[in-house]
């Protein structure tokens, strides 16, 4: 019960927001700079954190987010409303974000981040900063797809459905790569699983 | 005790829902069917309190604000330059070379405009002196040099679109795609990156520039393709 309030209670704030997000989009095609940089600040504020964490740069982010937001003051006139604004901005977002972190993956990769501890010094996480931490690099390892999906999910907040769509994949696309993303997180954190409360 | 390969042994259709049901982004369906598959798998269980763990610790990660204004000042100025370049791209060859700059109201950015004007007026020229020569009786002496951005006598006349390609776009890419579109560049590229197109029509058909555009954009190489409208009529 208290699960269904909850999702009922998101839904209802994710519609409204929708509306007020559709609201914008329709003044930008009309080029109302005002709304579309009343829209602007709302996803930098969303896609900031999220691509800052991922490229770990923020000037890679900020490139990123112009971008994006440059193709929706272009083509706002070509969203149909067939989809929730935000995952046709996500999307957007997404195919500009994956190809900036693929061409740059090997550096990330082999420079940028450390490696995840040894299993000793992984048990050593006491603390939620050491936890959190922790799950950034193990974030890190993971291929770019099977990583945002699960930024999606818990950091984002989307549905599978929503991802399936700003991915541009099947539903089950999105359930298997969670599926390895998970299977692969467990493997680099067990204490995340209750493991070592046993 | 729960194992880490205990964890991995519930395949079923419920576990692959786990972080959606953990998250609360889920349908009612299927949220029903994880909560009764949960109730009864123990691996489950144990999985969802995990995914419920990452969960918080990704939400409660430490935000660091950035500041929207600066980066926004900067898309601003890109797209505030681009609409400067599209009614001065409109306007043919020949009223490029002679037309004054339009009234404006005063910005700071008309250093860059000015500059942006030179340019153009200087391309312009050029071109009104190859077509003034070639009216002349110059025209045995054709071109030795074809370039992408070679410009060909009617193209003046010609439906334009304003392209700007990913960065990593290559010649032989940009090539490719202009020749099957029927298409020369005859401006740019701008401080915007931005191309201008001039579109030829093919044999006994006339030029589509809805066609062209949707060629343009179903292509990932093309991160923008407009119209480029004429508003204004050449000054005589």
């Amino acid at each position: 019960m208290e699960l269904a309030d909850r999702r009922a209670e998101t839904a209802a704030a994710k519609e409204q927001s929708n509306e007020h997000e559709l609201g914008l989009l329709r003044r930008t095609t009309a080029r109302d700079r005002d709304a579309f940089q009343e829209l602007y600040r709302i996803y930098h504020r969303r896609l900031a954190r999220f691509l800052t964490r991922m490229t770990r740069h923020y000037e890679v982010a900020e490139e990123i987010i112009n971008d994006t937001m440059w193709v929706v003051w272009e083509r706002a006139a070509d969203f149909r409303g067939s989809s929730q604004v935000s995952t046709w901005i996500m999307g957007i977002a997404y195919r500009r974000a994956l190809k900036t972190l693929r061409r740059a993956s090997l550096q990330i990769q082999t420079s940028d981040v450390e490696a995840v501890e040894e299993p000793g010094d992984a048990w050593a996480a006491v603390n939620d900063q050491d936890l959190r931490d922790l799950v950034g690099r193990a974030l890190a390892q993971l291929p770019i797809e099977q990583r945002l999906v699960v930024e999606f999910t818990y950091y984002l907040g989307h549905s599978c459905a929503d991802i399936a769509e700003i991915m541009d994949c099947p539903v089950n696309t999105v359930k298997t790569r969670m599926f390895h993303a998970r299977r692969k997180l467990r493997l680099m954190m067990p204490e995340l699983s209750g493991f070592a409360e046993d | 005790m729960t194992s880490i390969i205990d964890l991995e042994a519930c395949d079923s259709e419920a576990a692959r829902l786990l972080p959606w049901f953990a998250t609360g982004r889920i349908d009612a369906e299927d949220a029903a069917r994880v909560e009764a598959h949960v109730a009864t798998c123990p691996v489950c269980r144990a999985d969802l309190a995990t995914q419920r763990t990452l969960h918080g610790l990704m939400q409660s990660e430490e935000k660091v604000e950035h500041a929207p204004q600066p980066s926004l000042q900067k898309l601003m100025s890109r797209i505030n330059e681009l609409d400067r370049e599209i009614p001065m791209a409109s306007a043919s060859a020949a009223e490029a070379a002679i037309a004054l700059p339009r009234p404006t109201p005063a910005r700071t950015g008309m250093p860059r405009w000015l500059a942006a004007a030179v340019v153009v007026q200087a391309v312009g020229l050029g071109l009104l002196g190859t077509l003034l020569w070639q009216h002349a009786g110059g025209r045995h002496a054709a071109a030795e040099y074809v370039t992408l951005s070679t410009v060909e006598v009617g193209q003046e006349t010609a439906p334009r679109v304003r392209v700007v390609f990913v960065a990593d776009m290559t010649l032989g890419g940009m090539a490719a795609l202009l020749g099957a579109l029927h298409s020369d560049i005859v401006g740019g590229p701008t401080e915007a990156g931005a191309y201008t197109l001039a579109l030829r029509p093919e044999t006994n058909k006339p030029v589509s520039v809805n066609a062209s555009l949707a060629r343009l954009r179903a292509d990932p190489r093309v991160l923008f393709a407009e119209p480029v409208v004429t508003d204004a009529a050449p000054p005589r």
